[in-house]
């Protein structure tokens, strides 16, 4: 008896074990480990592979790839005698990953920079953010509403088809179409129509007169699409295996663990820096920090300012430093100036403005990773207005807007605003608006501050539900002055929000908006800022840099659209 | 048992069609999915004329309707940031949960069993109060903390480990130790508590008057008799840990159901959170389903 339930419990715990054995087995060989992932790009790059058609995709790109001294091909390739150097590897450490593989609908920094890396564009920004043409050869400006573009012969795309107008075309009339339901289409929807002229050669029709016409070709979202290739297999096909003419092309993409890049051989420009870019998206800001520390990844984004010090002061994996970037973001309060609220008062945001020591925020919290600022424009977008950045913004003066309150009818402590701000979004945003709150208690504001989730402060934002001051960043995604502007000189975009209704700024932006001279233009953008900074729709606080992490065997010059570009990076 | 199962099945189809609504109505509540979507500073017309292309201006009530059309024929829909079906995202990244949990959940019965029974043997000494207190600290401390800790202890400080990632059985130790902590704490106090109760009984002393070995008595009567409930626990924990492994999936950057979710959710990306929601409904309706069963052979008196 006894030796029977013996018997039968070994039963029992053999078939448990078993069928945890059996379990574990079956996970390692399902294709979750990332071996079999990293194997099988058609499954990683859209498992779902609902066709066949994708898979094909995946396979015409490879055989791309396999045509020059990538990878898939060294066998094929007598060996040279260099070739048991060490590949060139450059990996990278991102907070998040890429969100789609449609270039058109996306506005998110890493998503950029892939597409920067494998694209071809009309125009480029360079290193010091100049628009310098890429694909174009020649342009003019036919009509003020028609631009003419030609583009460069023999450019071919990574599944060998060659890049003509059509596909120019192709691109913006797609991201331009009213019912397309991209994201891209709110900077594009000024195309009105494309047009060949021959197969080198495009018209492009604006609804108005756009001088942003080359920053708007030269945006992540303006990555020339292969017109053939989407037409036979559709955007599905596209998106599962990108076809490209970038310097780079993209090896793999396993979501949210890592993706590749490898130097595209048929590109038309000088040839790639790198044998192989990795980009790991690594959410956590302190895993991302000993990812660096360990070697893990050679570059990171976002550091914390409580990881500035384990950076700098480390020496294992050859060492690392801080990189600095200057950034378009601009952390500013939103103010509700609408009828009949307490801030529709103009000396009562002269108060809250001269309450905010920007100078003390800047290198005391942020440790100059910010510089004090007074208008919503970053300050290397044309059109920026200098008299308004650095220590002359930061007018911090407590007395004056102690008499200010005084003078709005207000004992102290008998102002009360309601402010909202976002905690983990932007460097050190929740203590930030602690800090503002503080220096409106110490002239006589009562502040009752609410700090939020990440999400939520952008669903006020958009949904207009902000109350007397909202905390945020804002940067400017065109890198045009009339971009950031559009809040001041757009009635509609006020509405509702800042309510801010200023017929001098609105008949200067809708002036600015359609000057073909650059000069007019800037000159328009400046008086437009000089105006809104004296109304304050918006008090700005600081425009921030952006913190990269550094291995020091590498050179990383950032750049203003935080974007990390590989042939950028250099070996030191 | 048969029949059992049947009907089991049929709640589980109930429960899913309330699961589902429940979420659907969560989801269209947290907030304007076009808000992540297009530039902060976009214009309302632009928003508007997004919300129309994807369909998000019909009644609520419609588009549930056309969701659950198409959720019963398993099409749950593109993700909107993907532009992909949002079914095969999710399964797309369940393997690699479900290697996470599997491996967390093997570690954590492995450390369980043996230190519950051990503690419940030598009750009340220095080494039951070392368990006890140990797993008590393990409950106490948050999963991120865990994490963070194992990080700057095995992977920076001692480089026995990969800081994060995936791909080779070593970026799989440090996580699954992270979750196994947690749920190896749960179930320690409770094995032990239960050996205690069974060590009790009437059974137990019977076979020690018929001198059969201490061995004996603890593997063979007292641990399958307090098996029961700890099964219960054990098969709660399996729908935690395939997705509600978020915080740990984020820490360690490992590319599963749990980090995918908190992205959808921050992204509004509602057609993934609703096929991940319901893929961990299923998971759990069937984890419950098994240990159900699983009573049956461990205590051959338990009948449905």
């Amino acid at each position: 008896m006894k030796k029977g339930k013996v018997r039968s419990n070994l039963r029992m715990w053999a078939g448990l074990t078993a069928a945890i054995l059996a379990a574990m087995s079956l996970y390692a060989c399902s294709g979750g480990g990332s071996a079999a992932t990293t194997a099988a790009p058609a499954a990683t790059a859209g498992a779902p592979a609902p066709e066949a058609q994708p898979a094909q995709t995946q396979t015409a790109a490879a055989e791309t790839t396999a045509g020059a001294p990538a990878p898939a091909s060294t066998e094929a390739i007598p060996a040279p005698a260099p070739a048991a150097a060490e590949p060139k590897k450059l990996v990278i450490g991102a907070a998040s990953d890429i969100v789609t593989l449609d270039p058109q609908n996306q506005t998110q920094t890493n998503t950029q920079d892939l597409f920067a890396t494998i694209g071809a564009f009309l125009f480029k920004r360079d290193l010091d953010f100049v628009i310098q043409p890429d694909l174009v050869t020649d342009y003019k400006q036919v009509e003020d509403t028609v631009w003419e573009f030609t583009i460069r012969k023999g450019v071919k795309f990574t599944n060998g088809e060659d890049l003509t107008a059509s596909d120019v075309k192709f691109t913006l009339d797609r991201e331009s179409a009213p019912d397309s339901g991209l994201a891209a289409w709110t900077y594009y929807k000024c195309i009105t129509g494309t047009e060949l002229v021959d197969d080198y050669t495009i018209r492009i029709t604006t609804d108005i007169p756009r001088p942003d016409m080359l920053s708007l070709l030269a945006m992540s979202q303006a990555v020339i699409l292969p017109e053939d290739f989407i037409t036979a297999n559709g955007m599905e096909a596209y998106i599962l295996a990108p076809v490209t003419a970038g310097v780079y092309t993209l090896k793999e993409w396993v979501p949210d663990d890592h993706y590749t890049l490898i130097p595209n051989p048929d590109y038309y420009g000088e040839k790639a820096t790198w044998d192989e870019v990795v980009y790991r998206p690594i959410p956590e800001s302190s895993t991302r920090v000993s990812e660096l520390l360990t070697g893990g990844v050679d570059l990171i984004y976002n550091v914390p300012v409580n990881e500035w010090g384990r950076v700098s002061s480390n020496t294992d994996a050859g060492g690392t430093s801080l990189a600095y970037g200057e950034t378009s973001r601009v952390m500013l309060l939103i103010v509700r100036m609408t009828d009949g609220q307490p801030l529709s008062d103009p000396l009562l945001r002269e108060a809250v403005e001269l309450a905010i020591d920007k100078t003390t925020i800047c290198d005391a919290l942020l440790q100059g990773a910010g510089v004090p600022t007074r208008t919503r424009v970053g300050s290397s977008v044309p059109g920026f207005n200098f008299d308004l950045f650095g220590a002359q913004a930061d007018l911090y003066n407590p007395e004056r807007a102690k008499e200010l309150l005084a003078e709005a009818g207000y004992a102290p402590g008998e102002l009360v605003l309601d402010m909202t701000a976002s905690s983990g979004r932007y460097l050190m945003d929740a203590e930030m608006a602690q800090m503002i709150a503080a220096y409106l208690q110490e002239v006589g504001i009562t502040v009752n501050l609410e700090l939020v989730e990440s999400t939520v402060i952008s669903t006020m934002f958009t949904n207009k539900e902000n109350k007397d001051l909202l905390m945020i960043g804002l940067s400017d995604g065109q890198y045009d002055g009339c971009y950031p502007l559009a809040h001041y000189g757009d009635l509609e975009r006020g509405a509702g929000q800042t309510d801010y209704n200023s017929p001098e700024c609105q008949k200067l932006y809708q002036e600015a908006l359609v000057e073909m001279n650059e000069d007019i233009k800037q000159e328009k953008e400046r008086e437009i800022q000089a105006i809104a900074a004296e109304d304050r729709p918006h008090i700005c606080i600081a425009q921030i840099n952006a913190i990269f992490g550094v291995n020091n065997k590498y050179e990383l010059n950032p750049r203003m659209d935080t974007n990390i570009v590989p042939d950028e990076v250099t070996l030191k | 048992m048969g029949k059992y199962i049947a009907k089991r099945l049929g709640q589980a189809v109930v429960v899913l069609l309330i699961v589902t609504a429940i979420i659907f109505l969560l989801v269209n509540v947290a907030g304007d999915p076009t808000a992540n979507m297009l530039p902060l500073d976009a214009s309302e017309a632009d928003r508007q004329a997004m919300r129309e292309a994807m369909g998000l201006n019909r009644p609520l009530f419609i588009q549930y309707m056309d969701f659950l059309g198409k959720a019963i024929r398993g099409d749950f829909g593109n993700s909107y940031r993907y532009n992909l079906p949002a079914i095969n995202l999710a399964l797309q990244r369940m393997p690699v949960s479900l290697q996470l949990a599997g491996t967390a959940l093997l570690f954590a019965v492995l450390f369980a069993i043996p230190l519950g029974i051990l503690s419940a043997k030598f009750a009340n000494s220095p080494f039951d109060l070392v368990v006890s207190s140990v797993s008590v600290l393990g409950r106490a401390m948050p999963n991120f903390w865990i994490g963070i800790l194992l990080i700057l202890l095995f992977a920076v400080n001692w480089k026995l480990f990969p800081v994060s990632g995936s791909g080779t059985a070593k970026h799989l130790v440090l996580p699954a130790m992270t979750l196994a902590i947690q749920s190896a704490s749960q179930i320690i106090p409770l094995i032990r508590s239960n050996m205690l109760d069974v060590m009790q009984e009437d059974y137990i002393r019977t076979a020690r008057s018929k001198g059969v070995g201490e061995g004996v008595i603890t593997m063979v009567h007292a641990f399958k008799n307090a098996l029961v409930p700890v099964v219960t626990v054990v098969a709660l924990e399996i729908p935690g840990l395939i997705g509600g492994a978020l915080i740990t999936e984020t820490i360690f950057a490992w590319p599963g159901l749990g980090q995918f979710l908190i992205q959808a959710i921050n992204n509004r990306d509602m057609s993934v959170v609703q096929v991940c929601i319901f893929m961990i409904s299923v998971i759990t309706l069937f984890a419950n389903l098994v240990a159900d069963l699983v009573y049956c052979l461990i205590d051959p008196r338990i009948r449905y």
